[in-house]
């Protein structure tokens, strides 16, 4: 109920002058940190618990949406993201940063669609867990893109890496996995 | 015993959603004189550590009242400071006030949402326009110490004169200067001022919404009032030494920035200039000098630049 409230006040207050909150297909498209919904369209939201338990359960693929700095002109370089300081996520985790961006490019969109599909070797029906940090909205995007790109068991970390660290659950350093140049 | 067990799972519902909910700003009140409070911030920009409480917030009781002035960075800096100023008085808050429109002075806004919540016109409006970036900035530096923070816009408009809390006389000051609108408090029984961001004391002055020129005009009128104890935006209490520290620093800064101006400096070499011993050691130097020149240089530059050029072309 509160977050609830808290969502019309991001929808109605205090935004004014700032570019449209959602896009017209409904993703979250700026102020990308701000309080989360209590739910996602085509996903289900899991606490941390729920998260290890499913990641016991399940051959559930982890993907880490946490957004950084991109240079897809160093492409050729093969140095395409820069991470300015080490970025500590859910062990077993595909790092696939800046896909939750409201509006995709080409490249990026063809970078998660690629990555997921490689990843799950073309089952739909693989299960996955999206998340990035406290108050993150790509997660809260990824999960709707991926099920615009056809899959159907998704799985929403609000709250991320933090929730995770709050539970008590340990964290290690990834690595982006890279941009290939087209 | 159904109740209970269902408020209990509610808290430990929130408790395993909570991402550093726990962040604690160790927030303490201080008395200055009879019913009036400053809680103080450090004098460093924004850091994860600090979680933003970089600013000082005030608040004065009253016979039947409390008068909260500013807010804080965060959700819970604000809840934090609710919960300290019904710990150290039994008075319930009756309004809260906004002196600028800065995020560090109006983000924990959100804890006193069911409370008439008080600000310039111009300060309501920037804030309208300004919010959304600052909430990505404040993500961005200082992190989860945001967390859950949403913005919460003042109710209602302010003017300058003088407002009752009880029997004591506040009077509001309009100025402008550091931002587009800046509200300045004097609480006439104790002599304490609340100089908002028109003032900082042992910490270098912010000026990304600045008019150094309307600044130093605003601290004429703030010399000009007749106080005891000055509690700066940032930084520690002083008198009128605070004043003249902040003016000599917007002097300095203004002159510096117009000579390079007209020997045409670029403002990479202006960004490393040495800094007078007066100001090197001020809290957030030399960075917020380095963005000064970010904020203010262009304009001095433009001062000079059609002269410039026309020569050129001669």
């Amino acid at each position: 109920m509160i977050r609830a409230a808290l969502l019309l006040l991001a929808l109605f207050g205090g935004t004014a002058g700032a570019g449209e909150l959602f896009n017209e297909r409904g993703l979250r498209a700026d102020r990308y940190r701000a309080p989360l919904p209590d739910s996602v369209p085509h996903g289900q939201r899991v606490d941390a618990g729920r998260a290890r338990a499913l990641i016991a359960e399940k051959d559930l693929l982890l993907i880490d949406v946490q957004a950084i700095t991109v240079r897809p002109e160093l492409a050729d370089l093969g140095i395409t993201f820069l991470p300015n300081k080490p970025r500590l996520h859910i062990p077993g985790s595909h790092w696939l940063p800046n896909v939750g961006y409201g509006e995709l490019d080409e490249t990026m969109d063809g970078y998660f669609r690629g990555n997921l599909a490689r990843l799950t070797g073309g089952d739909f029906t693989r299960p996955m867990l999206f998340y990035c940090v406290a108050d993150c909205w790509m997660s809260w995007n990824a999960v709707q893109r991926a099920h615009h790109y056809g899959y159907r068991q998704l799985y929403w970390l609000a709250d991320g890496t933090e929730a995770w660290a709050a539970a008590g659950f340990e964290l290690v350093e990834g690595q982006p996995l890279p941009l290939e140049p087209h | 015993m159904r109740a209970l067990l269902g408020l209990l799972a509610a808290a430990l519902a929130t408790f395993a959603g909570s991402a550093r909910a726990d962040f604690d700003y160790q927030l303490e009140a201080r008395e200055l004189a009879a019913g009036v409070f400053v809680v103080e911030g450090s004098t460093e920009h924004f850091t994860f550590e600090n979680g933003g409480n970089i600013v000082n917030i005030g608040f004065i009781v009253g016979d039947d009242g409390v008068l909260v002035i500013d807010t804080g960075p965060s959700r819970l800096y604000g809840e934090q400071l609710r919960a300290l100023i019904e710990r150290t008085t039994d008075k319930p808050i009756v309004r809260v006030i906004n002196s600028h429109h800065h995020p560090d002075h109006f983000f924990g806004n959100q804890a006193f949402a069911d409370l008439p919540i008080a600000a310039l016109p111009q300060t309501i409006a920037a804030m309208q326009a300004e919010a959304g970036g600052f909430a990505d900035n404040l993500y961005r530096i200082v992190g989860n110490a945001m967390f859950g923070t949403e913005v919460v816009m003042p109710g209602e408009t302010l003017a300058a004169g003088d407002i009752r809390l009880g029997q004591r006389r506040i009077e509001l000051i309009a100025l402008s200067g550091h931002s587009v609108a800046d509200l300045v408090l004097l609480d006439h029984p104790s002599g304490v001022l609340f100089a908002s961001d028109m003032v900082y004391y042992q910490r270098a002055a912010t000026t990304p919404h600045a008019n150094p020129e309307d600044w130093l005009q605003s601290l004429d009128r703030l010399e000009g009032l007749d106080f005891d104890i000055l509690v700066p935006g940032h930084g520690p209490l002083g008198d009128a030494a605070a004043i003249a520290q902040t003016r000599d620093y917007l002097q300095w800064l203004t002159a510096h920035l117009d000579a390079a101006a007209a020997r045409g400096a670029d403002m990479a070499e202006l960004m490393y200039a040495p800094l007078p011993e007066r100001f090197a050691n001020l809290g957030a130097m030399p960075a917020e000098y380095m963005r000064s020149v970010t904020h203010l240089y262009p304009r001095y530059e433009e001062r000079y630049l059609p002269q410039a050029a026309v020569a050129e072309v001669q």
